[in-house]
């Protein structure tokens, strides 16, 4: 190793752990809580339900830890270290389906599991190191995959339709799939009644909600939560001047963007642009009927379709700070001054969105399609 | 160190306004440690008063679904038509059975802890321990009757029924299913060992035990099991322990005199179903079989037209009473039910008078005195005929007339009974004496317990 003389350290790391976990929302007797029996409304009377039934079974939630790295110093001033690791959960206490005839249908029980793997990449570098110039770099990078290995989800069953796969937070732990699964409809425009249409799993298209092939009807987009996070920030100091800047970087993953919708109090731009008359199927990019029976729903539907949901990955530069240090000079001494720093800041400063409609989950919506910056001015005196 | 004041002074502030916080309404989670923390966990509406399933209802021959799909798809439509499952998969909750034993799961908590609990006297103790013994009896009645072939001396040894559980631990195993002799056993058992300890008066809350409550369902459950003479005998100990007037529709000015059930005049031991505003639609055969005067038809069913009823799907029963006074029926027991035992077990003994006298007790009580006539005959049979139709009228989608069926059937009474269409045709049929009167035990339970031998069944 002496003879590779850019190394000046190099250490490899390896850990192997295990972790428990004592949930306290279960316990080996019942949890009751609080409600009031109001049977006879003139006399209300306390009374108990369920909250956890008893369970002498219970276990640790267990966490294996693995984890392989290296601290690296190269060069001069640059450092920083690689992790990986692979951390797998089980035993975890989960709400699971039990045998009926103990008096639940569910409960919470010791038996979901994930498992989570990816690495980490730090880098710490003083690129320039003079009396009065200093230029240095602070990366971060992450990759995480988590994925389902067990679990039990009420919500999603093999006869749950395909729009349950895609209400609320149902398919957020589904086993076999990543945590935070969104799934889509494959939307195929509109007929020539306005109303949505999809393909099915053959690629035949259909009008929405017939025939309901359940999860065929869907397919899987990806993951809601960032499998990618960087951080990259720098700082110059000249003399007793500095500026610092920072940049965010979220990527791999999926998000929703909203539909603009006619009948909402404030609709969003293009919300005007809806099926009107037959015909009107032909133009591209236009909005199902929203006068059909239940036309609200498909709005929803559709949103919840491979054409509105798109690459979440954005980037925002949060925070730039320029400053001026005193610091030494005569004035202030004479002023009994310790220290006088001129601060300007700025917030939220620019985000973009990856995608076609420049959204972004740091924004939550395009009618805005940007964060509101904050700028601040400081001066900050120490005596 | 100088901050610690502060602290201790906050602290000290938090935990006085705290405990006057919970001098005046407890909130929040807790574990079942005193006497009173049981006697709460009894009063429990969800699973304790709100305790049959309504899908009881859609077994019986008088309920109408003229607008079901074609084929039935949901769970309510599978039991209408007596299918053998109520699910296609493992992961759906299994109807009815789910129901009772999440009930039992109540009864058994108390029975499990009630010992070690603190505060209150073991008189106290010993009550609690009752009325779970009594309620935990009350719920095997039914499932013994949904699960297990009817009540036959001669092979209720062998016949299998469902499992008697009696731990409240998840991580205890589910036992095997016991025969309908030994759940009989239980029952007849817990409640003769609740007696000498339950309360006198349950009339500030008829969901809780009494010792009447205990005599009327030893009264159901001999009836069940087709022991007249037993259950006469405890019928008539329910009336002179507790209760014995049946409720008066013909004094009431209109329907919303009947109340909550809670409080409400002539009831012994109170259940409600689980859901309680459900509408059923009864089958015209069953409308026209009303006397047009009978209260019980202007008290519990709306859109009544003529009373031709020549419409399906148009007259509906309301569960809360025409009057929405809460006038939700009762599946538990009554002094009407304690009646019709009575009656009952008089007209299969030949005991005319008798039977006709308490039915002249409960009829006058559901005609306006002018449009009232006194039932009257000489012949046995008529008169057993009589009192069965009286219970029909009086046990409206209560979830009762399920178990009536079965019995009629085991006495070659029950005539078979169809499903229709909205078009008129026959999608389902229920022969007398078919397997389909004792319910196949759900895919969802035999998941876990894939041993269990399951009740034979014939389409």
């Amino acid at each position: 190793m002496q003879s590779i003389a850019w190394v000046k350290t190099l250490k490899l790391r390896m850990a192997h752990g295990f972790n428990g976990n004592v949930a306290k929302e279960a316990l080996p007797q019942v949890i009751a809580s609080d409600v009031l029996n109001t049977l006879n409304p003139a006399a209300p009377v306390p009374a108990l339900q369920i909250l956890s039934y008893a369970n002498s079974g219970l276990r640790w939630e267990q966490t294996r830890n693995f984890n392989l790295g290296i601290n690296y110093e190269i060069f001069k001033g640059i450092s920083g270290s690689i992790d990986y690791y692979i951390k797998k959960s089980t035993d975890i206490l989960a709400t699971n389906q039990i045998d009926a005839t103990r008096g639940a249908t569910s409960a919470l029980i010791n038996e979901a599991s994930i498992r989570n793997s990816g690495f980490e990449v730090s880098l710490q570098a003083d690129w320039i190191s003079r009396r009065r110039f200093n230029w240095n770099t602070g990366l971060v990078f992450a990759h995480n995959k988590s994925k389902v290995l067990e679990v039990y989800n009420a919500d999603l069953t093999a006869s749950s339709g395909s729009w349950q796969y895609i209400s609320g937070s149902y398919s957020n732990y589904l086993k076999g799939y990543e945590v935070g699964a969104l799934f889509n409809y494959r939307y195929a425009g509109l007929d020539n009644t306005g109303y949505p249409l999809i393909y099915d799993s053959e690629g035949k298209i259909k009008p929405l909600f017939t025939n309901d092939a359940k999860i065929l009807d869907v397919s899987y987009a990806g993951s809601s939560i960032p499998v990618f996070n960087l951080g990259l920030s720098n700082r110059v100091d000249i003399g007793n001047f500095y500026v610092y800047c920072m940049v965010n970087y979220f990527g791999n993953f999926k998000v929703r963007v909203p539909v603009p919708n006619a009948s909402e109090k404030r609709p969003l731009k293009g919300a005007g642009n809806y099926w009107k008359q037959p015909g009107d199927e032909e133009i591209p990019g236009i909005l199902p009927n929203p006068t059909t029976s239940g036309g609200q729903q498909h709005y929803f539907h559709i949103a919840r379709s491979d054409k509105y949901t798109v690459n979440g990955a954005y980037l925002t530069i949060g925070d730039v700070t320029a400053a001026y240090s005193f610091r030494g000079s005569s004035w202030l001494r004479r002023a009994g001054i310790n220290n006088m720093e001129l601060k300007v800041q700025a917030s939220n400063l620019y985000t973009v969105g990856f995608n076609s409609y420049n959204y972004s989950l740091a924004t939550g919506s395009y009618a805005k399609p940007y964060m509101t910056p904050t700028y601040t001015a400081a001066i900050a005196i120490n005596f | 160190m100088n901050k610690s004041p502060i602290i201790i002074l906050l602290c000290v502030l938090l935990f006085t306004s705290c405990d006057k916080y919970l001098d005046v309404q407890p909130k929040g989670k807790r574990l079942l440690e005193t006497v009173a923390d049981y006697d709460a966990w009894l009063n429990n509406v969800n699973s304790i008063a709100n305790a049959i399933p309504n899908e009881l209802n859609l077994l019986q021959d008088n309920v109408d679904v003229p607008n079901i799909t074609t084929p039935p798809t949901s769970v309510n439509d599978w039991v209408y038509i007596w299918r053998r499952q109520y699910a296609d998969e493992t992961t759906t909750p299994p109807v009815i059975w789910k129901d009772f034993y999440e009930t039992i799961y109540y009864f058994n908590t108390v029975l499990e802890g009630i010992d070690e609990a603190t505060g209150g006297t073991q008189q106290q103790k010993q009550m609690l321990k009752a009325e779970a013994l009594l309620g935990r009896a009350f719920s095997y009645l039914y499932l013994v009757n949904l699960y297990g072939k009817i009540y036959n001396a001669g092979t209720a040894k062998e016949d299998l029924a469902v499992p008697f559980v009696t731990s409240n631990d998840l991580n205890t195993p589910t036992p095997a299913r016991n025969t309908v002799q030994e759940i009989y056993d239980h029952i007849i058992a817990d409640v003769t060992e609740a007696l000498p300890h339950l309360p006198q008066d349950n009339s500030k809350n008829r969901f809780r035990g009494s010792v009447a409550a205990a005599y009327s369902v030893l009264a159901r459950t001999y009836l069940y099991m087709g022991d007249y003479k037993n259950a006469a005998k405890y019928a008539q100990l329910a009336l002179d322990n507790g209760p014995n007037e049946v409720l008066d529709y013909a004094a009431m000015p209109s329907a919303a005199g009947i109340k909550e059930l809670i409080t409400r005049p002539g009831t012994i031991y109170a259940r409600l179903l689980k859901t309680t505003y459900t509408q059923y639609m009864p089958t015209l055969d069953y409308l026209r079989s009303f006397n047009v005067k009978d209260l019980r038809l202007a008290y519990h069913y709306v859109y009544l037209g003529d009373y031709t009823f020549t419409k399906r799907g148009e007259t509906y029963h309301l569960g809360i009473g025409v009057a929405y006074s809460g006038a939700y029926p009762n599946c538990g027991t009554s002094v009407e039910e304690m009646r019709l035992i009575l009656a009952e077990c008089a007209a299969r003994d030949n005991d005319l008078p008798k039977a006709i006298n308490e039915l002249d007790i409960l009829r006058k009580a559901r005609f306006k005195p002018d449009d009232y006539e006194k039932f009257e005959s000489a012949d046995q049979e008529e008169v057993l005929q009589k009192v069965l139709a009286e219970r029909n009228f009086e046990f409206a989608f209560n979830g009762m007339r399920w178990f009536d069926m079965r019995r009629l059937d085991a006495d070659g009474r029950m005539p078979e009974v169809n499903r229709y269409d909205g078009q008129g045709n026959v999608i389902a049929s229920l022969p007398p004496h078919s397997p389909k009167y004792t319910l196949q035990i759900p895919i969802q339970v035999l998941y876990f317990n894939p041993d269990w031998p399951q009740n034979p069944w014939a389409d």
